[in-house]
């Protein structure tokens, strides 16, 4: 950000970085049901590859890549972002071109940074990984 | 000639004892596998979630920690205040404004390495005053600063031996960090040549291992501290580098030279401006490059409010030495506010 950039916006969206963590994976679970049926553990590689495919949902928000492909493209298919803090009840965004869109707007480029993740626990689900 | 006998029997016996007794408190350095720092890493991220919820009444904070354990808030009180058993430390995550979506504390910047009976490690924590989900309420960085924290293995899983929280503060006398860490090295345990040339590169078939990952991360994650905590005039800043790296911006080359840059800049024993975030690898052809945000806090002091400095990000080539994985370039580029995309 530049110094003209407000810290209230700056943590402001930290919280929404924070809401993005525990949606993002969970969309995981359909995608790996096919692939890995029953996964009970995580090997260390796969957890170091959720933590990149989160802090890389970061990177591509900001930027807007690819039209907000890039962002879109980190999600299954059928993946959703729920923006809680949207409305009065919330929002869900599904579908790759909805996604694409979510991360056209606003400020967006290359140099531009905001959203930062912290604090990421993975754990094991019966068919996937959570949070 | 009999006393001549007992006299070296018992010499032998003081030497004998002597030596056992010099032994016996080191317990041995285990060496760390990709999951335990996997698993030391998670339980530092828990910290924030346990602490902030508050949950199960405390209980989830306490169980973060060992049987005996300490948790040591150095900023409490006149000489610092220390918490140690179950219920204490469950009392600690139950004050303050704890609920189920508070978020404040942020850690970042893990440094984790094996040490005799565990690991030790250390972290930057900033403490946010966020508002409730940005309605209108002012949120700040609050203050911050470091934790020093010993681990050890249970049979639950890591857990903290001791934790210390240090607020930063700058311009203090410098002085050596309590625990004292080795310049990152490889997770192998096999103690390579005895004089490596820090020159060659360790060709890479263009895949990463869960060891290069980490170690990868390692390195970024003691950057701050040596420029912030700058211990030895540079020296462990410019280690952190292949001898032919450059830094840009100012262009910086070679170890001595960014050494001498690194001791330009503000340190101090305790101070912690360099926050890091959003650390994205990925292997190329003949080692890795990744890239990272950074935002330079400036921590208020004795209860003044803090501020961002300044935020961006940093992209790194790094090569993979004998001495480890090293920055070979590292660049810094602000962040600058885009254009809106349609």
């Amino acid at each position: 950000m530049t110094s003209g950039r407000p810290l209230t916006t700056v943590l402001g969206i930290a919280i929404l970085a924070m809401l993005a963590l525990t949606v993002l994976p969970a969309q995981q679970r359909e995608a790996t049901t096919a692939s890995r049926p029953s996964a009970t553990s995580l090997t260390s590689l796969d957890s170091l590859e959720i933590q990149q495919l989160v802090r890389k949902s970061a990177w591509a928000l900001d930027s807007g890549d690819n039209y907000g492909y890039a962002y879109a493209d980190l999600f299954t298919p059928d993946g959703a972002f729920v923006g809680t803090n949207q409305g009065t009840e919330g929002r869900t965004i599904q579908g790759r071109d909805q996604l694409a869109t979510l991360a056209r707007g606003g400020t967006r480029g290359h140099t531009v940074q905001s959203h930062l993740t912290m604090n990421h626990i993975v754990k094991a689900s019966g068919d996937g990984a959570i949070m | 000639m009999r006393i001549a006998i007992a006299i070296a029997a018992l010499s032998v016996l003081v030497v004998g004892f002597s030596g056992t007794s010099a032994q016996q408190p080191t317990s041995p350095t285990p060496v760390l596998t990709a999951l335990d720092y996997l698993e030391i890493e998670q339980l530092v991220y828990r910290y924030g979630y346990a602490l902030d919820t508050g949950a199960d009444n405390g209980s989830g904070y306490a169980d973060l920690y060992a049987d005996d354990a300490t948790f040591t808030g150095t900023n409490q009180g006149p000489s610092g205040r220390t918490y140690q058993g179950r219920e204490r430390l469950a009392a600690l995550a139950r004050g303050g404004k704890r609920g189920p979506n508070f978020m404040s504390h942020w850690v970042t910047n893990v440094v984790i390495e094996p040490a005799p009976g565990g690991a030790i490690g250390k972290t930057y924590v900033g403490i946010f005053d966020i508002g409730n989900g940005g309605n209108g309420a002012k949120s700040r960085v609050d203050h911050g600063g470091l934790y020093n924290d010993v681990y050890v293995k249970t049979p639950q899983g890591w857990r903290f031996k001791s934790r210390s929280f240090f607020e930063s503060t700058s311009g203090a006398p410098v002085q050596p960090p309590p625990a004292m860490m080795a310049p990152p090295r490889a997770l192998s345990a096999s103690p390579g040549p005895q004089s490596p040339n820090p020159e060659s590169r360790i060709p890479n078939p263009g895949r990463l291992t869960a060891e290069d990952y980490i170690e990868i991360q390692q390195l970024v994650a003691r950057y701050p501290y040596a420029l912030d905590q700058n211990p030895d005039e540079g020296l462990s800043y410019a280690n952190l580098f292949t001898p032919d790296a450059v830094f840009r911006q100012p262009r910086t080359e070679g170890r001595q030279n960014l050494a001498t840059m690194a001791s330009r800049a503000p340190h101090g024993a305790k101070y912690t401006r360099h926050f890091l975030a959003n650390h994205v690898i990925e292997a190329t052809t003949d080692g890795a490059v990744g890239k990272q945000y950074l935002v330079a806090v400036d921590i208020g002091e004795s209860g003044q409010p803090s501020s961002i400095f300044l935020g961006g990000h940093y992209e790194d080539v790094y090569a993979k030495t004998p001495e480890g994985w090293r920055f070979n370039t590292r660049t810094f580029i602000a962040s600058a506010t885009g254009t809106e995309a349609k």
